[in-house]
């Protein structure tokens, strides 16, 4: 699995209450409504640059709440990825659970808008303008295996079980 | 080698011998979910077709971030999980009977040594009781409902040695905020909190609640009490079965990733400044900031006790002019000792506005939310930029004593420093 995007830098410790305040879930039909909330508070105007973005943050990403919707609202706006260099453990599981790839990694030298390329079998992230290779921390095999058949529901729905 | 109460949990739920680091799949005791996850729950459940849960004594869903509903959509969450619920015989506690956490605890599920998920990450709060409590997102839960089972990689743990007791007016709220301050927001990652040594003693159950909650906002998976005579006393003055329970403590020689020291006795009242969890300073610091909202209640502080404790600032007082005092019991049960104690006349004579049971606005979504420019003592577990509701103000976390003591003053305030009342608390 590959994927490649421009990189919107984070800092530490972004919690899912930036990620997609919890206030906008009441009134919100469908994911559609979330996506321009996106980490409003954080950076205003930056859920249009979303669409084909690779989300970078730094340490405890995904702090606070275990909502799926802070996992699902990236996956509206059309992320491709969120690396980090440690996740909120709800998050991560969310993250694996729904099909959203997330991946443990030094991301210190990472700036916004570098072009990058994660290649999730060869277990490595390349920074293309930097020519930057990282090596990224292994998952355990239920996460890869849940991450390749595209998350929990059609895991469940072929093994019929954990 | 001896095993971490983590260990001992996971491998009893596992039925296996299961270590830190490894995968385990586990039983689950007992499931609970809230309306915020609910209605996703519900989908998930659907589309893997589900026909019923693997014990519907043993889940339950809880009407709770929604009470009452909002909004229309609020509404529309609520009807879909009553019907879902009624298809698969889950117990459903509607509006006004509680936060979720509040009413695990009571339901006597949440016992030493049972692992207990909930979709909400203030789920550790089991900890208090030796329980392994810890969250699950929506999808997740729904596969542990159909089949009673889920995974978990096995975390290490962090040992915290209390030491010594609380001194007067310092509470398990302000324990919670310096192992906050301490470790730092991302401090317990992937780990859980074991807490033991002399002074464990000295802590009583809500306490230990409120810090087994807090631990999930510096990172960690759980919390953990040993099960102990205060445990075996909780559960027996609730008619609950205390038979088997002292097993549920680390075995000597357990191996721990981390050791961290805390003496009681040493700590002062302590406040969480905006706008993060872990920008904790001593009350002195900020005495004398003024508010606009005091907001006493939560998952964390909604308990009788925390009552106790803030009624007996607030007898004989009134809250300031200007200020919103919120209060918000835990449960209906809480709310009935309330009325009972007489704390809900004291609450309503003080000027309090005395809401039903439920979150309030602690997560912003209704019933007293911030406004742009409201500065907000809060006795919740969160104080992140725009949780209330407006980006644009600010929460202060504490102790429900210096939550009463505040709105009485009208700004950040101990309340030993408040004016006699001439009557005594």
């Amino acid at each position: 699995m590959k994927i490649r995007g421009k990189v919107v830098r984070f800092g530490d410790n972004v919690n899912t209450g930036t990620i997609i305040p919890v206030k906008y879930l009441s009134g919100a039909a469908g994911l559609g409504d979330l996506v321009p909330h996106l980490f409003e508070a954080l950076r205003p105007g930056i859920a249009p640059r979303l669409r084909g973005s690779v989300v970078v943050g730094g340490v405890n990403f995904g702090a606070g709440s275990s909502r799926e919707h802070a996992v699902t609202a990236i996956q509206a706006a059309g992320v491709g990825a969120v690396l980090a260099r440690s996740f909120a453990r709800s998050y991560f599981r969310n993250a694996i659970n729904l099909g959203l790839p997330v991946v443990e990694l030094d991301t210190r030298s990472f700036e916004d808008g570098h072009r990058i390329e994660a290649d999730l079998d060869l277990g490595e992230v390349r920074n293309l303008d930097t020519e930057e290779r990282h090596p990224i921390r292994p998952m355990p095999e239920i996460m890869r295996a849940m991450l390749r058949e595209g998350g929990l529901i059609p895991y469940f729905k072929k093994h019929g079980n954990l | 080698m001896g095993a971490t109460l983590t260990e001992k949990i996971m491998s009893r739920a596992a039925g296996k011998e299961v270590s830190a680091g490894d995968i385990a799949v586990t039983g689950v005791d007992f499931a609970m979910v809230q309306d915020i996850n609910g209605p996703r729950v519900v989908d998930v459940m659907e589309e893997l077709g589900a026909e019923g849960v693997f014990d519907p004594d043993r889940t339950m869903f809880v009407f709770d971030h929604y009470s009452p509903e909002p909004t229309p959509l609020a509404a529309g969450f609520h009807r879909k999980m009553r019907d879902a619920a009624a298809r698969f015989g889950i117990p459903v506690r509607g509006i006004g009977a509680g936060i979720c956490h509040q009413l695990v605890v009571e339901s006597g599920h949440a016992r030493p040594g049972a692992l207990v998920v909930g979709t909400d990450s203030h789920s550790s709060t089991y900890g208090g009781l030796g329980s392994f409590g810890v969250s699950l997102g929506a999808t997740e839960m729904a596969v542990a409902l159909i089949t009673g089972r889920a995974w978990f990689k096995v975390p290490a743990a962090i040992r915290v040695t209390l030491t010594g007791s609380l001194p007067g007016g310092v509470t398990g709220k302000d324990a919670a905020l310096h192992l906050i301050g301490l470790v730092g927001e991302e401090g317990g990652l992937y780990s859980s909190f074991e807490f033991t040594g002399e002074g464990v003693a000295s802590i009583p159950m809500h306490d230990r609640l409120t810090i087994c909650n807090l631990v999930v906002d510096c990172g960690a998976k759980a919390g953990l009490f040993p099960a102990d005579g205060v445990t075996s006393r909780w559960l027996s003055e609730r008619g609950l079965d205390t038979s088997g329970t002292r097993q549920w403590r680390p075995d000597p020689g357990a191996v721990y990733k981390r050791e961290l020291e805390i003496d009681l006795s040493s700590l002062e009242p302590l406040v969480a400044a905006p706008h993060a969890v872990d920008n904790v300073v001593p009350l002195s610091q900020v005495e004398g900031t003024p508010v606009t909202t005091v907001f006493i209640g939560t998952c964390t502080n909604g308990r009788l006790e925390d009552y106790r404790q803030a009624c007996a600032v607030l007898r004989g007082r009134s809250v300031a002019e200007g200020v919103r005092l919120l209060c918000y019991p835990a449960s209906r049960e809480m709310q009935r000792a309330m009325l009972e104690e007489g704390l809900a006349r004291t609450l309503v004579e003080a000027g309090a506005v005395l809401m039903p049971p439920g979150c309030g606005p602690c997560a912003g979504l209704h019933g007293g939310v911030a406004g742009e420019g409201d500065v907000v003592f809060s006795t919740s577990s969160r104080n992140y930029r725009g949780r209330m509701g407006s980006d644009a103000a600010s929460i202060y976390l504490g102790s429900p004593a210096v939550a009463a003591a505040t709105a009485v003053a009208g700004s950040i305030a101990h309340p030993a420093d408040l004016p006699e009342t001439g009557e005594m608390a």
